[in-house]
C-alpha cells in the first residue's frame, strides 16, 4: 500500500515530496493539509537547506503507527543521541534559520532541541564577554549603566 | 541586530529556561534587549552549591546565596519589580545558608503556585523574616501570610524534629496551600534518622497523620514515587 505523499515548496521553488505522516510533526502542516488536501504548499520564508534539514529531523522522530516492514521505531536513547549529533553538526546562523523554522512550522520537539543547543553554548561561555563574541551581541549598554548594574548585582536589596 | 537577540521574546525565554538562573542572570548584563527577560520566565531554579563551599565557611560564602537571589530580584527591578509570571519556584538551601531572601523573594512573586524546597535544614535563622518558625510573636509567618503558594514541595527530608516544626509552621501560615508533599531523603551516606531509628520513624508518621487531621492542606509524606502516609 502505497503511503500518502505531499508536496512542500522552499523559497527558492524546490519542491519536497514528503510522507504526510512524516510532515506532520509540523502543526501548521497539518492544519493546512486537512484545509487544502491535494495542494502544493509554499513555504515562502524557508529555504531548500533549511527545509530539507526540517524535513531529515521530521523523518528520524516520524512514529511509525502502521507497523508495516521497514518502520525504524528508534528507542528515545538512540533518538536523543541522535538529536545531539544533528544539532552539533550545524552552524550557528544555520542553527537560528532552523530553530526559526521549528517555530514558524511549530514542531516543537525541534524548537526543544535547537533551543537546547543554543543554551549549552551559551552555558558554555566563561562570562558575558564571551557570550556576546559567540553570538556577535553587541553592547548598547553605557559604562555608567554597566556599572549601575554591577552596583546593583554587588549589593543586595 | 545578532540573530541570537533578535528572536522573539517566547523563544529567548524558552531558551533562558534550559539554564541554570545562576546562567540565565548573567545574560541580563549582554545587552539592553537582553536585560529584563529574566522576569519573564515562568520557572527558577537556583542552585546554591555552586556558590556555596560549606568547607570553607566564611561569612563572606554563607551570604553569597542570598546575595545572589537578591541579585537575581534585583536584575529586573527597573522596569519590573516583580516576577508577574513566576508560576513554580525551585530552591535549594543548605545548612550554612539563611533564608534572608526568601521574604523578599515570596513577596516578589505574586502569582507563585508552587514552591519547591529543597532541604529545609538551615541554621542561619536569626533573618529569615518570618518564613521559618524562628521568630515569635506578631512577625512570625508574617511574610507567609501574603503568600498565595498552593502547592509546596519539601525534598531531602530527615525527619528532625526542626524540621517537623518548621513544617508545622508552613501549615499553619500559608493560607492558600491546598497540597503539601513532604519527599523523604534517600540514597544518603549519612543514615537518616528516619531510617536508623524506627522510634523517630513512628513518631514522625503519628505526627503526620495528625497534620493531616488538624490541617485543611492534603499532606502527604512520599518516600521515592511511594506514598507513605
Amino acid at each position: 500500500m502505497s503511503k500518502k505523499m505531499i508536496v512542500l515548496k522552499s523559497s527558492e521553488g524546490v519542491s519536497f515530496v514528503v510522507e504526510e505522516a512524516v510532515a506532520r510533526q509540523s502543526k501548521i502542516i497539518s492544519f493546512l493539509v486537512e484545509e487544502f488536501p491535494d495542494r502544493e504548499l509554499p513555504l515562502t520564508n524557508m529555504t531548500s537547506e533549511i527545509l530539507r534539514k526540517t524535513i531529515e529531523y521530521c523523518k528520524k522522530h516520524v512514529v511509525e503507527d502502521d507497523g508495516g516492514g521497514d518502520s525504524s521505531s528508534s528507542s528515545s536513547g538512540d533518538l536523543k543521541e541522535w538529536d545531539v549529533k544533528f544539532v552539533a553538526e550545524i552552524d550557528q546562523p544555520r542553527l537560528m534559520d532552523l530553530l526559526m523554522a521549528a517555530n514558524y512550522l511549530d514542531i516543537p520537539s525541534l524548537l526543544d532541541v535547537t533551543c537546547q543547543k543554543v543554551a549549552d553554548t551559551i552555558a558554555a561561555c566563561n562570562d558575558e564577554k564571551e557570550i556576546r563574541a559567540t553570538f556577535n551581541i553587541e553592547n548598547d549598554f553605557t559604562e555608567e549603566e554597566v556599572e549601575a548594574i554591577r552596583m546593583e548585582n554587588q549589593y543586595p536589596i | 541586530m545578532d540573530r541570537v537577540s533578535d528572536l522573539p521574546d517566547e523563544i529567548l525565554c524558552h531558551i533562558l529556561s534550559f539554564l541554570t538562573t545562576k546562567e540565565a542572570a548573567l545574560t541580563s548584563i549582554l545587552a539592553k534587549r537582553w536585560r529584563n527577560l529574566l522576569a519573564f520566565l515562568p520557572c527558577l531554579t537556583i542552585d546554591d552549591s555552586l556558590l556555596l563551599h560549606p568547607q570553607y565557611g566564611s561569612q563572606e560564602t554563607k551570604r553569597s546565596f542570598t546575595d545572589f537571589v537578591d541579585t537575581v530580584l534585583f536584575a529586573c527591578s527597573q522596569s519590573m519589580p516583580v516576577f508577574e509570571n513566576l508560576k513554580s519556584f525551585a530552591i535549594k538551601s543548605d545548612k550554612g545558608c539563611g533564608w534572608q531572601a526568601m521574604p523578599a523573594l515570596l513577596r516578589n512573586c505574586p502569582r507563585l503556585e508552587t514552591l519547591v524546597i529543597e532541604g529545609l535544614m538551615q541554621d542561619v535563622t536569626s533573618m529569615c523574616g518570618g518564613v521559618c518558625n524562628c521568630i515569635s510573636g506578631e512577625a512570625k509567618g508574617l511574610s507567609l501570610g501574603f503568600c498565595r503558594v498552593r502547592l509546596l514541595k519539601i525534598h531531602r527530608f530527615q525527619g528532625r524534629v526542626k524540621e517537623m516544626e518548621i513544617i508545622k509552621h508552613f501549615l499553619d501560615s500559608l493560607p492558600c496551600l491546598e497540597e503539601m508533599r513532604v519527599y523523604v531523603e534517600e540514597k544518603n551516606s549519612l543514615t537518616t534518622e528516619l531510617e536508623e531509628n524506627r522510634e523517630v520513624s513512628k513518631r514522625v508518621l503519628e505526627m503526620f497523620q495528625l497534620y493531616k487531621k488538624s490541617s485543611s492542606c492534603n499532606v502527604k509524606l512520599m518516600v521515592g514515587d511511594v506514598l507513605c502516609i
